[in-house]
């Protein structure tokens, strides 16, 4: 479904943000894109979305150069910013302009949405919340069901209610063929929805590996006493410690906290290579 | 959903309209009311009677598509706004011509309809509250300054459609100082080339004078029905260069 070769971009020519990158998506699902401030990831979405474009490389979304704006791609892949400011249209005005541009967009589905999201919208929708504006952006974006869903950092300006209403309408509504690439810093609220994670830092892909793999890898283990050395990482929590380990074939799997993987990741590199492979333990 | 490029280019330009029409609507209303209030100055009695309504009517068609020219393409003032136009599903040209059509056509169309529904009221007007008529203006003067009316926004506007493109804030300044520069640039070397576009009667002996007064000339040459195919051998390939690379401006266009 996507796919970088050596791909690379820079805003200033003697600062190169990407050099090299390559990425490979073959399957849809919850991606979700992780890597500290200034990493990249928002420009990765803006060059998967066609709103810039590479310096050199490939970079092919559903088979087609996004630069090249093809209007039946552009049916096919949305990008959601973080930053929403929506016009001064009434819902119904807004949606009679936008939801004909796209072939698949479901009138009832996006009614349903808004539902689960307990959003009442009766004025003009440049009046709502930043939050209620961003979750009618969210309910527009699903309700196209287009095949590739861009999401940067979705989940901010969310109170912790729609938070964790936003999960489940993910789960509920997300149509099977679609793939959902989500860059966001809150890995603990979003985590769990992820089947692939990728972590990008210093314009290189770290890693790209499903959190089925990654479960399989390493597990987390809560403890009263200072973890000794097997330990990856950890760090203290309010009653103790939190510890990163890596798995053996045969321990039980547990779910991966992410946000400790990036620290252990960040702490210690060599680890990388414990998810170089795709084969699964247990 | 939009099958072919017209059903689509017609739901654009309702969206634009739907944006825009208070502006347009609302600047030729108000360039009416002026031509009220400059009725109304006693001076007009001695002075431009005659080219009252020719002198309006360029005035306010400049500042009604103007107004259009400067609204085009606002979308680049805010990244939200950059980022929905770029990726809503429609061909780039759709896009483009559903921007254009305003300053180039709702504009003149738009602006020349109210001048010419008010133009009776006008003229009551100054016999009224003035005591005299302006010149009416007749039925040959009335098709030319139409024809002005509908041209000159295309002739005048396609020039500063590249910078609209281009930046995201005070286009119109910017390309109104660089299309000055290169009006000069261009006199001077047409001048000292002796090219034959501005080989005209009045150029006079002095440098710049001689090259701004035969960019003048040109450009005021284009008024006149006579010579205005040399004029266009001169301007009639800026008008589509500028709207061709504006077109490629935009398919270009990152946020």
């Amino acid at each position: 479904m996507i796919q970088l070769q050596n791909l690379h971009f820079r805003y200033h020519p003697k600062r190169p943000l990407f050099e090299g990158l390559q990425v490979q998506i073959d399957k849809p699902g919850i991606v979700g894109l992780l890597g500290s401030n200034g990493a990249g990831k928002t420009t990765l979405l803006h060059l998967l979305a066609g709103l810039r474009f590479p310096w050199a490389g490939s970079c092919t979304v559903l088979g087609s150069e996004p630069r090249r704006r093809q209007l039946s791609w552009q049916q096919q892949v949305l990008f959601v910013p973080e930053t929403i400011e929506m016009p001064a249209r009434s819902l119904q005005g807004w949606l009679a302009e936008l939801a004909p541009f796209y072939p698949r967009f479901d009138q009832r589905l996006f009614e349903a949405i808004v539902k689960e999201f307990e959003l009442e919208v009766s004025g003009k929708l440049s009046e709502l919340s930043f939050g209620q504006q961003k979750k009618v952006m969210l309910a527009f974006a699903l309700a196209t069901q287009v095949k590739v869903l861009l999401l940067d950092e979705p989940s901010n300006g969310l109170d912790i209610f729609s938070k964790s209403q936003l999960r489940r309408i993910w789960t509920r509504h997300l149509p099977e063929d679609t793939l959902v690439i989500i860059s966001t810093h809150q890995v603990r609220e979003l985590g769990a929805q992820f089947d692939q994670v990728m972590v990008i830092d210093q314009g290189k892909l770290l890693f790209h590996q499903s959190t089925e793999v990654l479960n399989s890898r390493f597990c987390i283990q809560r403890s009263t006493e200072e973890p000794g050395k097997d330990a990856v990482y950890y760090e203290p929590i309010p009653g103790g410690y939190l510890a990163l380990y890596l798995a053996e074939p045969g321990d039980p799997e547990t779910e991966i906290d992410l946000e400790i993987l990036m620290k252990a990741i960040v702490e210690k590199p060599e680890i990388l290579v414990h998810l170089q492979n795709e084969k699964v333990y247990v | 959903m939009y099958r072919n490029s017209f059903s689509r280019l017609a739901h654009l330009i309702k969206i634009e309209w739907g944006k825009k029409w208070k502006s347009l609507i609302g600047s030729s209303l108000l360039y009416m009311v002026v031509i009220i209030m400059a009725i109304m100055i006693p001076t007009q009695v001695l002075t431009i009677a005659i080219d009252f309504f020719v002198i309006h009517f360029i005035i306010g068609l400049v500042f009604v598509f103007g107004n259009q020219l400067f609204l085009l393409f606002t979308e680049w003032r805010s990244p939200f706004a950059t980022i929905q136009l770029l990726q809503l599903p429609a061909k780039p040209i759709e896009k483009y011509l559903s921007k254009l059509c305003f300053p180039f056509l709702f504009a003149p169309v738009t602006f020349i309809l109210f001048f010419f529904i008010f133009r009776p009221l006008f003229l009551q007007a100054t016999f009224a509250i003035m005591g005299f008529m302006v010149y009416p203006l007749y039925r040959e003067e009335i098709n030319n300054l139409i024809q002005i009316g509908l041209l000159l926004p295309l002739f005048l506007g396609a020039l500063f459609v590249p910078g609209a493109l281009v930046l995201k804030k005070a286009h119109l300044l910017v390309s109104f100082f660089l299309i000055s520069l290169l009006f000069v640039l261009a006199g001077i070397i047409a001048w000292v080339f002796q090219l034959p576009a501005y080989v005209t009667s009045s150029v006079i002996d002095q440098f710049i004078g001689g090259a701004i007064g035969a960019q003048v000339e040109s450009f005021f040459n284009f008024f006149r029905i006579k010579s205005a195919c040399a004029v266009l051998y001169w301007y009639g390939g800026i008008i589509p260069l500028m709207l061709i690379s504006g077109y490629l401006l935009f398919k270009q266009r990152e946020i």
